[in-house]
């Protein structure tokens, strides 16, 4: 079966173990600071305020994380789609 | 001196506790310690049923703390080992019958005649898990390799360190090789490094565990089960010994095992 996995695929999909550490990361990190996701949506809707006074931002393809990053701290990633670049507004 | 009074916990149900009690307990006895268990998840009392000792009930945990009975009278002797005996859950009350500290009490006056208490936690963090880590000395969180369960346990660990008891150690429990090595399961360096504890055991999955359950035995017993091996070792790093880690590896299936396993012969 899984010969025939490769074809009209272009990547396989990751091991699902991998999946669940990374979900597990990213899961634990909110549930340890207790970052509701009342405030996580807060937050994002903040980022893309900003950014829309420059760019056509795609709000509904927006992610934002907050997973373990170097040196004991914690990283917020975020992942923000955007249409295309609109014109710098004077 | 004093016992060893270790309370197994999980925070998620049906990750085995129970089963873990029953065999840690038993593996301890057999290696000739002097081993109390205490039932703590009053109201869905099991590990009676797991020790094959659900018959000899007259008392139980809240008849001792409410003074109904003396400590004695509600510790039911193991049958193979009178070194092992049973406190039973009440099975008709609720966690609140019983106070934190007289949880407490009770394990430290058990302590100082037995070389280990150990206390079965309910699941849940509410009163029945503080109850079961009141007295506690050492904290054994029992998981398996599943998001819910891992989840849980970071959130037991947690709550272990905030009752400022020593960091707990980690049983991985029903933990399949054969899944790892098709990467459809985390690995026991993956559950480490996102619960950041010590390890205790691996215990591999095993339908041992469910045919001795059955029969009201415990894996321990059975020479040839790898649970109960691992749960032998694990009872002798409890008492300090170093004992090495095995690597589980997935079983190698052979030609002819595989065509007997296509007609049928599951056990091949």
């Amino acid at each position: 079966m899984r010969f025939f996995r490769g074809f009209g695929r272009q990547e396989a999909p990751a091991a699902s173990s991998a999946v669940a550490k990374q979900r597990l990361k990213v899961v634990l990190v909110s549930d340890q600071m207790r970052v509701s996701p009342g405030l996580m949506a807060a937050i994002r809707d903040d980022i893309v305020d900003v950014l829309s006074r420059r760019l056509d931002v795609d709000r509904d393809g927006i992610e934002v994380t907050i997973t373990p990053g170097r040196n004991n701290t914690d990283e917020l990633t975020a992942r923000i789609p955007i249409r295309r670049a609109a014109r710098a507004r004077l | 001196m004093a016992g060893h009074i270790v309370t197994i916990t999980s925070g998620k149900g049906g990750v085995g506790k129970t089963t873990t009690t029953a065999n840690i307990g038993t593996a301890l006895a057999m290696q000739g310690r002097n081993v109390v268990l205490i039932d703590a998840d009053i109201g869905l009392r099991n590990l009676d049923i797991v020790m094959g000792l659900e018959n000899r009930i007259v008392y139980d945990l809240v008849d001792v703390v409410e003074g109904q009975c003396r400590v004695r009278q509600a510790m039911i002797r193991d049958k193979r080992f009178p070194n092992l005996s049973l406190i039973p859950a009440a099975q008709t009350r609720d966690k609140e019958a019983v106070s934190p500290d007289q949880m407490a009490e009770l394990t430290r006056e058990l302590a100082e005649s037995h070389d280990f208490v150990l206390v079965d936690s309910p699941a849940g963090i509410e009163q029945g898990f503080r109850n079961a880590i009141a007295g506690a000395t050492a904290v054994v969180v029992v998981t398996t390799p599943e998001v819910s369960a891992v989840r849980d346990a970071d959130r037991i660990i947690g709550l272990v360190e905030a009752a400022e008891l020593p960091p707990p150690r980690l049983i991985l429990n029903r933990f399949r090789p054969d899944m790892v090595k098709r990467g459809d399961m985390m690995d026991v360096p993956d559950v480490e490094e996102i619960l950041a504890i010590d390890l205790l055991g691996v215990v591999p999955e095993d339908q041992t565990i469910i045919t001795s359950t059955n029969r009201g035995e415990v894996a321990v017993f059975d020479s040839h089960s790898p649970a109960g091996s691992a749960f032998k070792d694990i009872a002798r790093r409890l008492q300090g010994e170093t004992i090495a880690f095995p690597r589980y590896e997935a079983a190698q299936v052979g030609v002819m095992s595989r065509f007997l396993r296509a007609l049928g012969f599951a056990r091949v």
